[in-house]
């Protein structure tokens, strides 16, 4: 008999390694399985020349049909859709991006670190829209303060109720003409314009940020090549005490043994392993009293290049680093006093500068675009919509009644559409863009309002939300599970609603609620 | 025994083995020597798996058409880009191959917005001269499902729908594309 460790962790990327961090610094003897590998990047990564890869970055045809951020250079990284696969209804594509590897995505993650506000945490006291989560800003913000500082995030301080500060490295550095230029035509129409907040540090992962410290401390056993099949439950107290895994490679199967169980295996994949894990007790999926797990699925919708415009100055190479270069970001500011008439909550936009349009972007052909593409090289304006789609029943994962992955675990059917809720914002937000670049004297050469397919962003949340009512919901405010005590859910899909903010910051700061809770709770012996 | 010291009483040793004295004599080291290797891209010409050779040579002369080599910088048929193009989509999904073999069987007069009409191939890749129908927009996001195909000033003001919203491509067709654009996770 193997020991029974005090807690089982199942993922190690943002939420699994802050609850590995906590807890094993807190004293507890944690196990953390994960399903990928432990990459020695130093050693294993190698530089190649676009000529020494076979299909010359473009990299094989239908690997990874949903990930377009996978190229050829990094195929390796994610995780490949033949041995992972899911389903959609046809017409409702759903491009799920996952990665399966110690740290998880957290070694590719862009490091956007915004908070969230009580625009999001108590939304339906503000517009009646969806529902509030059982907790608020005031229960998070000590959580945000403490990880801002370990991930370094820097960023310019700006007072706003909407995009509440943090603990910056802060940054006041010049900005480049344009993105001066664009600021000014936010602040002339009452809209702010930041920097971006941003985790810094050559890679700010948890497995360079968290999961060192945690193993320092001797109480966290890490494993990787560990993919876990279902949490197993004790029939006597209908507590979860531990999980069947699956070795990555030889498929053979172990039973691990915890008292408490946290799973933080990313958004869908925690729905589910939860869903997987019937029993006698749980016929419908471990924890799913409510018939809630798997529900309100949501993300937030991008629309990529809303819109592009050049900067005229810059044009024939006179851009150079004072004019081009540099972004920023607009804070939400629609249905914050205001009411639009067409759409419930707003959009942020992200914006960049000094790119080289691509071909596709000029109505020319021949000799006259490549003239076209040489003038306007470095003269580049984007922008990014960043839209909060509303959390809605309809949209959901369940267990797909044949298709299985690799190593025989049932696979996930995802089905979430935008409504027109989203789509109007999305045309709202192309219009105000243009109109921003306009002002800003920039010419803009194409604008659109159509998002990525669902799951794009790479935002994907809710399917196990939190709420007070256990009746419609399957965590409560400490991200445990209403029916099962020692079953903690602390990634993505504990969230009750998404604002605009990317999500990572929240799911670290849940995380580490979360885990302390669970070590005041063991000192108290009431776990 | 420490590594290094090691290697200091070795180097004392009145008699070095033959091998040693063969590798001092010529002044070479122990390693590997570097071989000059050539990619087959270098040496050999792509063969045709996948288009027709009409095909071919309608792809050959759009590739012409849209980057001509201009000066010393070389155009699209001096890489190879359609025999490359050929070897690639023979690798992908049937949808994609369909895209393509569809698009490239139709006459350099065609209406790009209309239905599909009855191929005629040769003639688009012997017409050097004739002038092509303007493209009426960019097809700025042409990589997602649909490719627009008025001018994005009438795009935004218009309340009518895009003639080409109401065709979505195959949903297992692979979107991603290379873009100069920044695009990373989040």
């Amino acid at each position: 008999m193997k020991e029974t460790y005090d807690v089982l962790i199942i993922g190690s990327g943002a939420a699994g390694g802050m609850a590995g961090w906590a807890l094993a610094r807190g004293g507890a003897k944690c196990l953390m399985l994960d399903a990928g590998p432990l990459v020695d990047y130093d050693r294993q990564r190698v530089m190649k020349a676009v000529y020494d890869l076979p299909y010359r970055g473009f990299g094989q045809p239908g690997r990874f049909p949903h990930l377009v951020q996978a190229s050829e250079f990094d195929a390796n990284l994610w995780a490949d859709e033949k041995q992972n696969p899911y389903s959609y209804a046809p017409g409702e594509q759903y491009n799920w991006v996952r990665i399966r590897a110690i740290g998880g995505k957290t070694l590719r993650w862009g490091r956007q670190s915004w908070r969230l506000s009580d625009y999001e945490f108590k939304c339906k006291d503000h517009d009646g829209q969806g529902e509030n989560w059982p907790v608020s800003y005031s229960d998070l913000a000590p959580f945000y303060d403490r990880i801002e500082p370990m991930f370094k995030v820097s960023g310019r301080k700006e007072g706003l109720p909407q995009l509440p500060d943090g603990i910056y490295l802060n940054d006041d550095s010049r900005d480049s003409g344009c993105v001066q230029r664009f600021s000014e035509a936010c602040r002339k129409r009452g809209i702010t314009a930041t920097k971006m907040r941003r985790a810094t540090g050559t890679l700010a992962a948890s497995s360079n940020v968290l999961l060192p410290e945690a193993l320092e401390s001797g109480n966290l056993t890490l494993t990787p090549n560990a993919v876990v099949r279902e949490i197993t439950v004790d029939p006597k107290t209908g507590l979860a005490n531990g999980a069947i895994f699956l070795d990555r490679r030889s498929k053979r199967v172990y039973h691990a043994k915890a008292k408490i169980v946290i799973v933080g295996a990313s958004t869908l994949e925690s729905s589910r392993l939860m869903l997987n894990s019937k029993s006698r007790l749980y016929p419908n999926g471990i924890a799913n009293s409510s018939g809630t797990l798997g529900r309100y699925l949501f993300d937030q919708f991008y629309v990529k290049g809303s819109v592009i415009a050049t900067v005229p100055e810059a044009r024939g190479g006179k851009g150079g680093r004072g004019l081009m270069g540099g972004g920023g970001y607009v804070v939400r500011f629609r249905n914050l006093k205001d009411k639009q008439r067409d759409f419930v909550r707003g959009y942020a936009l992200d914006f960049g500068s000094g790119f080289s349009p691509a071909a596709r972007y000029f109505p020319l052909y021949g000799e006259a675009l490549l003239k076209e593409m040489s003038e306007t090289a470095g003269t580049g304006f984007n922008i990014t919509t960043m839209g909060e789609a509303l959390p809605l029943y309809e949209n959901h994962v369940r267990i797909h009644p044949t298709m299985k992955d690799e190593w025989g675990i049932p696979s996930l059917h995802i089905a979430q559409k935008y409504t027109a809720n989203e789509h109007a914002m999305a045309k709202d937000a192309m219009e105000v863009g243009a109109q921003l670049c306009v002002d800003a004297g920039f010419k803009v050469i194409a604008q659109h309002p159509q998002m990525v397919p669902p799951g794009e962003s790479i935002h994907e949340l809710g399917t196990c939300r939190m709420g007070a009512n256990p009746k419609t919901s399957v965590l409560n405010g400490w991200n445990q599970c209403h029916d099962v005590k020692n079953l903690f859910v602390v990634d993505g899909s504990s969230f009750t609603s998404g604002g605009v903010q990317n999500p990572t910051l929240t799911i670290l700061a849940l995380s580490l609620r979360a885990s302390e809770y669970i070590l005041d709770q063991r000192k108290k012996g009431s776990l | 025994m420490k590594r290094r010291s090691f290697f200091q009483g070795a180097a004392v040793l009145p008699a070095l083995p033959a091998a040693a004295q063969y590798a001092g004599s010529t002044g070479a080291s122990n390693e590997l020597p570097k071989l000059t290797e050539t990619a087959p891209d270098a040496v050999g010409d792509g063969v045709r798996t996948l288009f027709t050779p009409e095909q071919l040579a309608t792809l050959r002369r759009l590739a012409e058409l849209l980057v001509p080599a201009v000066g010393e910088r070389p155009g699209a048929v001096d890489c190879s880009a359609v025999e490359f193009l050929d070897f690639l989509l023979k690798a992908s999904p049937a949808p994609r191959q369909t895209l393509y073999r569809n698009a490239s069987t139709r006459s350099p007069s065609h209406n790009w917005m209309q239905q599909p009409r009855t191929p005629s191939l040769p003639r688009f890749a012997s017409h050097g001269a004739m002038p092509l129908p303007p493209i009426l927009s960019p097809a700025s996001f042409a990589k997602r499902r649909t490719i627009c195909c008025r001018p994005p000033s009438t795009l935004a003001n218009s309340r009518r729908p895009c003639p080409a919203a109401a065709a979505p491509l195959p949903a297992s067709m692979p979107t991603g594309s290379r873009s100069t654009e920044k695009e990373h996770i989040r």
